[in-house]
């Protein structure tokens, strides 16, 4: 072919197919006589042309699908096992601990792109992310970012896995009822109101997010996420892409960009229920664009369901139409109200909510649509009828039922609003701190609610609670302090309140350090509250709880063990025996059976209290890994090491998944496993933990933390053990140094870092400095522990050491004398400690 | 989103104004066709967006720039970028496949390539096609380029080549069915 030809065929090409089909043929076939070379293309040009297919866009289209990413093999310390779902922000995997230690297996969300910070914001929210411990929650269990080969940086975020289908499909396929429905829906209520109270917004619900898991419990999945996704995006606080991707589910506000509360939430709520009860959502949004769609939402009012189904009571119309109202303002307060309406609804009794201007809205929509109302006919005249007598009960009714709700409601719904005055900071794109809002919702509890005494103490104390839950204690404190000012000594004191407040007063001191009057306020609540409720009451165990941490702190041992026997009691009488108070309680009980040196009692208490509290929380819980950690600690004192060992395994594998693999809390697990083995002289294994937990601890202690010190003891031991004498050296000098300039000393760091120096000098031959340390260290100790306690009597088998290494064989024999008549009467007979005494002895 | 994702590195242009397209190509290519790369492997798993990516980069790339190149050449310029990723991906894996000899490109993929999908290297012949295509008339060619690789609408081309639309549509038609006639024999 050349250009001639092209021409021709172009030229040909074109008339012909602007020819009527009729005699297209013909054309053809003089094209063919003419240019019988170019016959056969034309032919094909033609077909080409009729064809459906676009075969240039599919080549274009399959070439763009080369680059479809591989899955990583792994993200952060996970292995990933497959691909769960694409999504607009990115992708989700299933994945499994990388180190294989983990059954359990979750789900990471890597998202497509991210800013470099997105550790830093991780681990700030994290905390308050990981408060959302609902049953009806998906846990958020990790979280940081991910390079790819081509440097672009994903933050990704790791999640319980949740093993299920989604609530409308699981509704469908197990047919269930109304009734049912209704209830997985309450359920889901909670959830939200749960973390509503926790000022944290969803933002995102749909059905894709509430699933239903194999127990037939409702899981709710990525909770605050999306907040979290647009910040990384720039948008702040407005609505935004994450929302536009299923506009189905979205709120007007989300549409228009505007700000995202609460109200957002429970707007989505309604469109879910819309669904679960109809199988359709409120408005019909077919094929419309977004700006369609929210023009749609803002002036359009959902189709009443009773209208699609006359089998649905007309009640629920009112709910629906309340939870999807365009203006923020004018749908239910928050979750709870919605909740309650439901539930009024399921018992037939009238509902609360009166959505504004209802009665133009249903007006407006029989003059749009009469044909739709007389064909309706009899039906919808009943409806309004029905509707119209629900509305009379409930002027009647709704007076009595809001003044036994409306305190409580609105201390929640107050909490649940200082996020639309927060709007001015908000609209600024800055992300709101909890504190931010709690100082403004002082300030307005101060002024506005000078006459409503009740409330405004009942808000104090919920703000002081919240200060305390925040870590802000002289903050805590004089919020509490006003409600306690308000409560005391009023003529028909409210004991119940007034018990309450004494009670956090008495946490608030605790943390600032002030035990006195933690004390003195948990005193005053045990009074109280036996005197009004008698001893059997939840807030007697609270302080008597209290009291016996009080107690055991200030070394009264037996004051603490009655005060924390007295409050198990109490907690298994009102809960019955497998209720997670009661197991807490009994954990309090094993610790001061363990500060008594009571082992076997403390065991006991401390395995009945794991049982309960797996039980209530199972495996993968902060709780459980403590349960865990601690009897492994009464197990160890008692000489069990094995089981101890087993236990610490089980414990540090759920610790990894919980806790970030920078957290003290992580580290405070490893370190007793670490310690464990460097006191059965396993050097080998407890080495790496030790350096595990030492590298945290620097982190996030900083170097010249206390803690540090007695983390690089625990390594200097292992090294020690393992023959790396100038490594250890170095560990122990280091420790010493930091426990000389550091404030705050616990001697006991000092000296075992200085024993430490002591056994190294040993290990080098250098019996004279060895002597001189360990002798130093004798001697403190006796001042300290007194010259009968172990780790003093323990001190001389190293100076044994050191006087034989100085050919002093009498002083060698005094010191392990000594060491194996202690060891033997406080150890069993084949413990390491007596066993290497006596193998001393024997080789002098 | 633009400023977000301004992190990616920008050649020094200081004298915009007096640069041709050709220029900006030149000095451009390299990075346009990373953010291309980039772009198609983000949008993977959903319908192929060239609209977007254009529309982005060039955003990105005219934002506080007064340049004598119009928006719509940018179109144009991206979607040669768009082009070259996509045939040079194409090409080397599919030499990768072949062990060597990347010149013989043929349709007829047999099992041997089972693990690609053998439309994956349509765009070769496509390719090929292109450039014969560009030999006997060129502006047909670059109607194809720029609508394909580029997501240029009928108007925007007409405006971008200076000719009426129907004389836009008109290329379109002939030119897909010409090339259409070639791939798929």
């Amino acid at each position: 072919m050349n250009n001639q030809s092209f021409l021709i065929l172009d030229e040909q090409f074109q008339a012909i197919i602007q020819m009527p089909e009729s005699e297209q043929n013909e054309a053809i076939a003089d094209f063919g006589k003419k240019h019988p070379e170019l016959l056969k293309t034309l032919q094909d040009m033609l077909k080409v042309h009729q064809s459906e297919n676009d075969s240039l866009e599919s080549a274009v289209v399959s070439a763009s699908q080369m680059f479809e990413e591989k899955p990583p093999e792994r993200i952060g310390s996970w292995r990933v096992l497959s691909l769960l779902g694409r999504g607009g922000m990115g992708d989700v995997y299933l994945a499994q601990r990388d180190d294989g230690e983990y059954e359990r297996q979750v789900a990471i969300k890597l998202m497509r792109s991210g800013q470099k910070n997105f550790r830093n914001r991780f681990v700030e929210e994290r905390q308050v992310l990981a408060s959302l411990q609902h049953p009806n929650i998906a846990t958020l269990l990790d979280g940081g970012q991910w390079q790819s080969d081509d440097e672009t940086v994903q933050p990704y975020l790791v999640m319980e896995y949740v093993q299920g289908e989604d609530i409308l499909s699981y509704a469908n396929k197990h047919d269930l009822n109304q009734r049912q429905r209704l209830g997985l829906f309450l359920d889901l209520c909670a959830a939200v109101q749960f973390a509503h109270q926790r000022l944290i917004v969803h933002r995102d619900i749909k059905p894709a997010n509430v699933l239903i898991d194999d127990s037939g419990q409702v899981k709710l999945l990525d909770f605050g996420i999306a907040k979290w996704i647009d910040e990384e995006q720039g948008h702040a606080n407005t609505g935004s892409m994450t929302s536009i991707m299923t506009p189905q589910f979205a709120s007007p506000e989300q549409l228009n960009g505007g700000l995202l509360t609460t109200a957002t939430d429970v707007y989505a709520l309604g469109v879910l229920l819309y669904h679960l009860l109809s199988g359709q959502g409120p408005h019909e949004l077919k094929n419309k664009s977004i700006g369609e769609i929210a023009n749609l939402l803002q002036q359009g009012q959902p189709v009443p369901l009773s209208r699609l189904s006359n089998k649905t009571d007309p009640a629920i119309d009112p709910i629906l139409l309340a939870c999807c109202q365009a203006d923020p303002a004018s749908r239910y307060q928050s979750v709870s109200l919605l909740a309650q309406d439901i539930k009024r609804f399921i018992k037939h009794e009238p509902i609360l909510k009166k959505p504004p201007g209802f009665w133009q809205t249903f007006r407006l929509f029989c003059k749009r649509n009469t044909g739709v109302v007389a064909a309706a006919g009899i039906f919808t005249v009943l409806a309004s009828l029905l509707l119209a007598f629900h509305l009379y009960r409930l002027d009647i009714e709704k007076k009595r039922v809001l003044a036994q709700v409306e305190r409580s409601d609105r201390v929640s719904q107050f909490m649940v609003n200082l996020f639309d005055r927060a709007n001015p900071t908000v609209a600024q794109g800055e992300a709101i701190e909890p504190k931010v809002l709690l100082d403004q919702g002082l300030q307005e509890i101060e002024s506005a609610l000078v006459d409503e005494p009740e409330l405004q103490t009942q808000l104090y104390q919920t703000i002081g609670r919240a200060y305390l839950k925040l870590g802000k204690y002289p903050d805590a404190k004089a919020a509490t302090e006003k409600a306690l000012a308000q409560t005391a000594g009023t003529a028909d004191e409210d004991v119940e309140r007034l018990t309450s407040i004494h009670l956090l007063m008495a946490d608030i001191e605790f943390n600032l350090g002030n035990a006195e009057d933690s004390r003195k306020h948990s005193m005053l609540a045990k009074e109280r509250a036996i005197q009004r409720f008698g001893q059997n009451h939840r807030m007697v165990a609270t302080a008597l709880n209290n009291l016996g941490v009080m107690a055991c702190n200030a070394s009264e041992f037996d004051l603490c063990l009655s005060h924390h026997q007295q409050s198990l009691e109490i907690r298994t009488a009102l809960h019955g025996p497998d209720h997670d108070r009661v197991g807490t309680a009994h954990n309090y009980v094993a610790m001061a059976y363990d500060h008594q040196g009571m082992f076997d009692e403390a065991i006991e208490h401390y395995r009945e209290s794991l049982r309960i509290l797996k039980l209530s929380f199972g495996e993968l819980h902060p709780k459980v890994i403590d349960g865990h950690a601690n009897l492994a600690g009464g197990l160890v004192q008692a000489g069990h090491t094995e089981e101890a060992k087993e236990l610490l395994v089980v414990a540090i594998k759920s610790a990894r998944q919980v806790h970030a693999a920078d957290s003290p809390e992580l580290a405070g697990i490893l370190l007793m496993k670490a310690f464990l083995h460097n006191q059965l002289e396993e050097y080998e294994q407890a080495l790496p933990l030790s350096e595990e937990v030492l590298t945290i601890e620097r982190n996030a202690r900083g170097n010249a933390h206390p803690y540090v010190a007695y983390d690089l003891n625990l390594v200097g031991r292992g090294q020690l053990g393992t023959g790396r004498l100038d490594e250890a050296e170095k560990s122990f000098t280091e420790a010493v140094q930091i426990m000389q300039e550091a404030s705050e000393k616990p001697e006991y760091i000092l000296m075992t870092a200085k024993q430490g120096l002591g056994r190294v000098y040993n290990a080098k031959g250098l019996f004279e400095e060895a002597q001189t340390i360990l002798t130093e260290t004798w001697e403190t100790r006796k001042t300290i522990d007194g010259a009968d306690s172990w780790v003093t009597v323990w001190t001389r088998y190293d100076l044994g050491v050191a006087a034989k290494g100085l050919g002093d064989i009498e002083r060698a024999k005094t010191h392990w004398q000594a060491v194996l008549a202690h060891a033997t009467k406080a150890f069993p007979a084949d413990d390491v400690r007596t066993v290497k005494t006596q193998e001393a002895l024997n080789n002098l | 989103m633009t400023e977000k994702n301004s992190s990616d590195v920008r050649p020094e242009l200081t004298h915009v104004n007096e640069l041709s397209a050709d220029d900006l190509v030149q000095s451009a290519y390299p990075e346009l066709k990373r953010m291309a790369r980039r772009q198609l492997r983000k949008e993977s798993g959903q319908a192929f967006q060239t609209t977007e990516l254009v529309n982005e980069s060039v955003m990105r790339w005219l934002k506080g720039r007064q340049s004598a190149v119009s928006t719509l050449a940018w179109m144009a310029i991206m979607a040669k970028v768009m082009r070259n990723v996509l045939v040079d991906e194409a090409r080397s894996r599919h030499a990768q496949k072949r062990g060597n000899d990347p010149q013989k490109i043929t349709i007829n993929f047999n099992a041997e390539f089972a693990d690609e999908p053998n439309s994956a290297y349509e765009v070769l012949d496509l390719e090929t096609a292109l450039i014969q295509l560009h030999s006997f008339d060129a502006r047909k060619a670059e109607v194809i380029e720029c609508h394909y690789f580029g997501g240029m609408t009928v108007k925007e081309m007409a405006t971008h080549f200076a000719v009426g639309e129907a004389t836009v549509k008109r290329d379109l038609i002939t030119a897909r069915a010409w090339i259409g006639s070639q791939i798929k024999p």
